[in-house]
């Protein structure tokens, strides 16, 4: 099962000690001490984990019926019958292209956007320090509280202030207008939000590129656009691509906040429900565990797509992404 | 050297302005315009009284009131168990003990974890890895009921300390975090120390995991603000006995009024200036810590010296 | 560094010094706060201490609409009943109320402390099946020593037929009962003559202001119960005369109808809800929950009008989508077509708005009286009053009268058939013990239960809240003159009514709750695709955008194509 790194212990002789049972005496060590170390986070996984939703895998393929005392359960294929049903209607197309699109505009607009800022600060331009900190905020304060906040503020004052200040008449709610003004409103919601993190991880790493580079860069000719794209960029690429992977995996499950503006209701127009918000709504919403089955063979069936995906992005970035040497 | 090299660069080599700097600035600009506007109209409304907010939605209230918080600090209970009753100042308490457990266990776990599968090359390191990237992946649909009977099976529900094991796992964006930093780290610092004598674990006490103490205290800032924000696992766990100042301004977001206990018949309606000034209170706390630590939360990552 | 080190300790240590120190002094002795209850244990939200010598019944109230304040009432009275009865070893009993959201997850019920729960949207049969709920059957059957009858017989028809289980048990009794509706401002009603003239002295060619009452005393018309002298004579009573008042009231510059742009979809399709299974009649609402009888009322849309089915349906659990073209449906969206065939009719700048809750709605509607145009009706809950009561009390508006609108009939021959309403219940609340109560404690939380609901009880409930339990219970008039004007006219509404809860033992129902909500009858297949909509006023919006009109009859087909493609396979 486990492969040993067989080369690095040969170099060194004081690891690897004297040979015992075919293992040296260092390599034993280190696999005792490995175990240790890994039977905590393995066994809380598996119970917190694998036992938790192990469930939701098997529901998947059950039918339950609670008209009978205990529920009925009945095994079978149905639930993704349903689900590939639903796939196929309009509605659920609009949802799967809101997710898309969702994820393509956090993604083109979100990364850049993150990225120039960190080399922003990174440069330390005017106010970077400041701009830092800024950025960073919306993440220290909770989802409710923004969300409250920016909800309350975009759809009630913001209206008032345009009449009153700039002579808009009937200037609505940026969530009460059109469709589309409301799914303009949610996106702008959820990039201001967005940089937090994502510029902390950046700015650290284009800050840990040792100066010599820069300034060898600089030596070269390499400055502003130049620099950021063949120096910064591909040393920020190892944190990008951890973002990159990850962002892949929340395709189907970022719900952008949907529920902290529209709530319980299934009030938020269909072309703001991303494939997330909808199972998290259906979850909630059901009234007992018979409506879960559908949704778990919904979530089971996305799974299926975005593991591959997530793992093929991964290999392309690795692949085709620069080195950090 | 790298250091004295940076101030002095800072110094004298700040990037000229160019179109695509003035663009950005004018970005962060209305970017920070936003945020502080935004910050200070939560503060006025959350100063306004409920009618005055009907009216003037937007400028100065015409008289500042504190009702609001008075209200939420003194008058809005959630019953617990036992007959009791937790007031604010409680629910902050509970919302600091449930914070820095969780974030200490939700920190250490990750960071250790992800230290052995980078430096120990065995397969299994790849392998939970590989779990790490794919448990962010899975949408996990009706979860719920199964969560809360392993919970209730090892007795953790209603303890906060249940929580701080329950959050002890490895998965998430901080194991990569780790795993990323200690990847990077050259495996001669840990060769020179084992030929120095030093077992596996005191090389990670005395040198991994120093090395790695920023990013450490970072990401268990982080942590904690998350977990101060998080009102949906007290909900779920501790809402009987221990509930968080989280859940406390996220049920009071839920409600139209609550029972007033200096004269019951007389519930106190829930307005948006007071939605407002509970999440004033909420994030307040986190915005004195973050003004207090913001040096040690974004800068202090300067890992690039180790590299040489 | 250090100094940032230094300032974080010591802050994480100040603070945790000071919630220390205010958390334990806030904990304990609430008996110091000043207040004007004289007993600090009376008040929910405060803390009340254990007394060991006596049995406590651990009870959880959602503090919804309705507030706490009638169970703090019956817990105290139920205390002094019982200061001396003997529970094996202890001598009274202490009621130690929880008000909460509960979570409806059948283990943290069955694992949680409190045992008693009065709660909505109870999902009965998931909870019978769950093995939730104690069996309560000798409560309900058995002759309730608190006023001699039986719980069952306040019981209607439909809620012993959703509610007994198939082995004759009950696990649950019927807490309070409420929906959406329209709310009416009685002074403004009489002091512009806004009720209609008793047909006989509408002249012929009468122009719009000759159908209403001149002056106090005119003689009234009949109302939607076809009756004379009842209390709804003058009001609406048919979907007709409805919009005929809408347009006297634009004769007033009055705003005719406003709701809470936020709760818009809860609200107004809850009232279609309502509108259809009144236009329906009981028998026939009611096969909308047991699937299970001949539906006569079917139809469909040719040629633009809904023309009516020759023969009955037979309907059972596999053919359940039928009932989406009753013609009720179509009627109540015949009603929403008309609502929004004039954009005066309505609160154009609220009507969507997101945030506007409904306690913005209740303060706009109370406080139009003395600024600005002024709001004639509201649709809300009929526990709105209870919402709304801090913007009366501020305004000093206690002496306003308003009352609860029966429901309009969609036309003459309606109101000659139909003169029962039908009031659609959206709560499903409901009190029911814990199955893991401890044994011994099982009998003292039946006989609260007993206690809770004997008629006194009721009473008293609905003196506290204006509001009403789920039972057949009526006041005497000293009782009704306790309460508010509001209170008396539901009341009269409700006697004259039949109530529909939202509750039913069939397979496809009880399996699917979640697509039977009140709020979820109305999601409609868009005409040739196959989306959808969840809610009516997302058409109407989108129609209104579109500067176009809304048609009842294309959203009422896709009413029917909707529940027909998306029917469960149970």
């Amino acid at each position: 099962m486990f492969r040993q790194n067989a080369e690095k212990t040969m170099r060194n002789p004081k690891i690897s000690g004297k040979p015992k049972n075919g293992l040296s005496q260092g390599k034993r060590n280190d696999l005792i001490c490995y175990i240790a170390f890994m039977v905590w986070p393995v066994l809380q996984f598996t119970i917190f984990y694998i036992a938790v939703n192990v469930n939701s895998f098997l529901l998947a393929f059950q039918k339950i019926d609670v008209t009978t005392k205990p529920a009925t359960v009945t095994w079978g294929l149905w639930n993704f019958e349903a689900v590939f049903k639903l796939i196929a209607t309009d509605q659920m197309k609009i949802r799967i292209w809101a997710s898309v699109k969702s994820f393509l505009i956090m993604h083109c607009v979100s990364v850049p956007l993150g990225l120039f800022f960190s080399y922003y600060i990174y440069k330390k331009m005017f106010g970077a320090g400041a701009f830092r900190v800024l950025l960073f905020t919306p993440s220290i304060l909770s989802a409710v509280t923004t969300a409250i906040l920016f909800f309350q503020f975009a759809d009630r004052a913001l209206p008032k202030m345009l009449t009153d200040i700039f002579k808009v008449e009937d200037a609505v709610g940026l969530f009460s207008g059109t469709d589309k003004g409301k799914y303009a409103a949610v996106m702008f919601y959820n990039l201001w939000i967005s940089f937090g993190t994502s510029v902390l991880m950046y700015s650290n790493k284009m800050i840990s590129i040792s100066p010599e580079i820069s300034e060898a860069a600089k030596l070269d000719g390499a400055s502003g656009i130049k620099e950021f794209w063949y120096v910064t960029l591909p040393l920020t690429y190892p944190t990008l691509s951890v973002f990159l992977i990850t962002g892949v995996a929340a395709m189907f499950t970022n719900q952008y906040n949907v529920f902290s503006f529209y709530g319980w209701s299934e009030g938020a127009p269909i072309n703001v429900q991303s494939i997330g918000f909808y199972l998290y709504l259906k979850a909630q919403g059901a009234t007992s565990k018979a409506e879960y089955p559908e949704l778990a063979a919904f979530g089971l069936i996305l799974t299926a797509v975005a593991v591959p995906m997530t793992l093929l992005v991964r290999w392309l970035l690795e692949k085709f992404g620069p080195s950090e040497d | 050297m790298a250091k004295n090299l940076r101030k002095t660069k800072s110094k004298i080599g700040k990037t000229p302005f160019t179109p695509l700097t003035v663009v950005m600035l004018v970005v962060l600009l209305l970017y920070t315009l936003t945020l502080i506007w935004l910050l200070y109209w939560g503060v006025i409304t959350s100063l306004k009284g409920r009618y005055e907010f009907i009216k003037n939605t937007y400028k100065l209230p015409i008289k500042a009131v504190t009702d609001n918080f008075v209200t939420i600090f003194t008058k809005f209970r959630i019953d617990v168990d036992g007959g009791k009753s937790v007031g604010m100042a409680q629910m902050y308490l509970y919302s600091v003990l449930y914070a820095v457990g969780c974030s200490i266990t939700n920190t250490a776990v990750p960071c250790v974890t992800a230290y052995f599968c980078a430096k120990f090359k065995y397969k299994w390191s790849k392998v939970m890895h590989t779990t790490v990237i794919i448990a962010m992946i899975i949408p996990v649909v009706g979860s719920l009921p199964s969560e809360i009977q392993v919970a209730d099976f090892f007795g953790l529900r209603n303890h906060i300390w249940g929580l701080w094991i329950m959050k002890a796992n490895f998965l998430g964006l901080y194991f990569l975090v780790f795993y990323e930093f200690f990847a990077s780290l050259p495996d001669s610092y840990i060769e020179a120390a084992k030929i120095d004598g030093a077992g596996n674990v005191s090389v990670l006490v005395k040198i991994a995991l120093p090395l790695a103490r920023s990013i450490f205290f970072t990401v268990l800032l982080v942590n904690f603000i998350a977990y101060w924000n998080d009102y949906q696992t007290p909900l779920v766990y501790i809402r009987d006995k221990y509930p968080t100042a989280a859940f406390g301004v996220f049920r009071l977001s839920t409600l139209t009024n609550f029972p007033n206990p200096d004269n019951p018949s007389r519930p106190i309606s829930v307005t948006v200036p007071i939605k407002v000034a509970g999440a004033v209170m909420l994030f307040t706390p986190m915005l004195v810590l973050f003004i207090l630590t913001n040096k040690m939360l974004l800068g202090n990552l300067n890992v690039g010296g180790i590299k040489g | 560094m250090k100094n940032v080190k230094t300032k974080l300790v010591s802050l994480i240590l100040a603070l945790t010094a000071a919630f220390t120190m205010t958390a334990c002094g806030g904990g304990g002795d609430d008996s110091k706060t000043p207040g004007e209850s004289k007993n600090p244990t009376e008040s929910t939200g405060a803390s009340e201490s254990i007394n060991a010598e006596k049995l406590q019944l651990y009870v959880v109230n959602y503090n919804g609409g309705y507030g706490s304040s009638w169970l703090n009432e019956v817990k105290e009275e139920y205390e002094a009943l019982h200061k001396d009865t003997k529970y094996g070893d202890k001598t009274g009993i202490q009621i130690v109320v929880k008000t909460d959201r509960p979570s409806m997850e059948a283990s943290v019920i069955k694992s949680g402390e409190s045992e008693i729960y009065f709660v909505e949207h109870v999902p009965y049969i998931p909870f019978v099946s769950d093995d939730v709920m104690a069996d309560i059957t000798d409560v309900v059957t058995g002759v309730n020593p608190y006023d001699g009858k039986t719980l069952e017989s306040k019981l209607s028809a439909q809620q012993k037929n959703a509610w007994k289980t198939a082995d004759s048990a009950y696990y649950a009794l019927p807490h309070y009962s409420g929906t959406y509706g329209i709310i009416y401002d009685i002074d403004l009603f009489e002091s512009k003559n806004l009720y209609f003239r008793a047909k006989e002295n509408v002249p012929a060619n009468a122009a719009l202001k000759d159908y209403f009452i001149a002056k106090k005393g005119d003689k009234k018309s009949d109302g939607p119960d076809g009756k004379p002298d009842t209390y709804d004579d003058g009001l609406p009573a048919t979907y007709e005369e409805f919009f005929l008042l809408c347009d006297r009231m634009l004769d007033f510059n009055l705003i005719p109808v406003d709701w809470s742009g936020q709760y818009k979809d809860q609200h107004v399709t809850s009232f279609l809800s309502s509108l259809a299974a009144d236009y329906e009649g009981l028998g026939q609402a009611l096969l909308n929950l047991s699937f299970d009888g001949e539906a006569t009322g079917l139809g469909k849309i040719v040629n633009g009008q809904f023309v009516k089915d020759a023969t009955a349906t037979a309907i059972d659990g596999s053919k359940g989508y039928e009932l989406f073209r009753q013609e009720g449906v179509y009627q109540s969206l015949k009603f929403l077509a008309q609502l929004f065939g004039n954009d005066k009719y309505y609160n154009k700048a609220y009507a969507f708005s997101a945030s506007d809750s409904q306690l913005d709605a209740q303060d706009r509607y109370l406080t139009s009286a003395d600024d600005g145009k002024r709001i004639a009706m509201l649709i809300d809950g009929d526990w709105w009053s209870m919402e709304a009561d801090e913007t009366i009390r501020a305004n000093e508006y206690d002496d306003r009268k308003f009352g609860w609108m029966p429901l309009p009939k969609a036309d003459e021959t309606k109101v000659k058939e139909q003169n029962k309403n039908i009031i659609y219940d959206r709560h499903s609340a409901m009190t029911f013990i814990k199955s893991t109560i401890a044994t011994e404690k099982l009998a003292a939380a039946k006989d609260f239960l007993q206690f809770v609901n004997s008629d006194k009880m009721l009473v008293k409930f609905t003196q506290e809240t204006n509001a009403f339990k789920g039972f057949n219970y009526t006041l005497t008039d000293d009782e009704l003159e306790t309460l508010s004007a509001f209170g008396q006219s539901l009341y009269k509404v409700r006697q004259n009514s039949d109530v529909i809860y939202l509750a039913s033992a069939n397979k496809v129902y009880a399996n699917n709750q979640s697509m039977f909500q009140l709020d979820a009858l109305y999601k409609s297949m868009k005409a040739g695709t196959t989306a959808n909509y969840d809610y009516p006023l997302t058409a109407v919006k989108e129609a209104i955008d579109a500067k176009k009109a809304f048609s009842a009859e294309t959203y009422f087909s896709g009413v029917y194509e909707y529940f027909k493609a998306n029917w469960p396979k149970n």
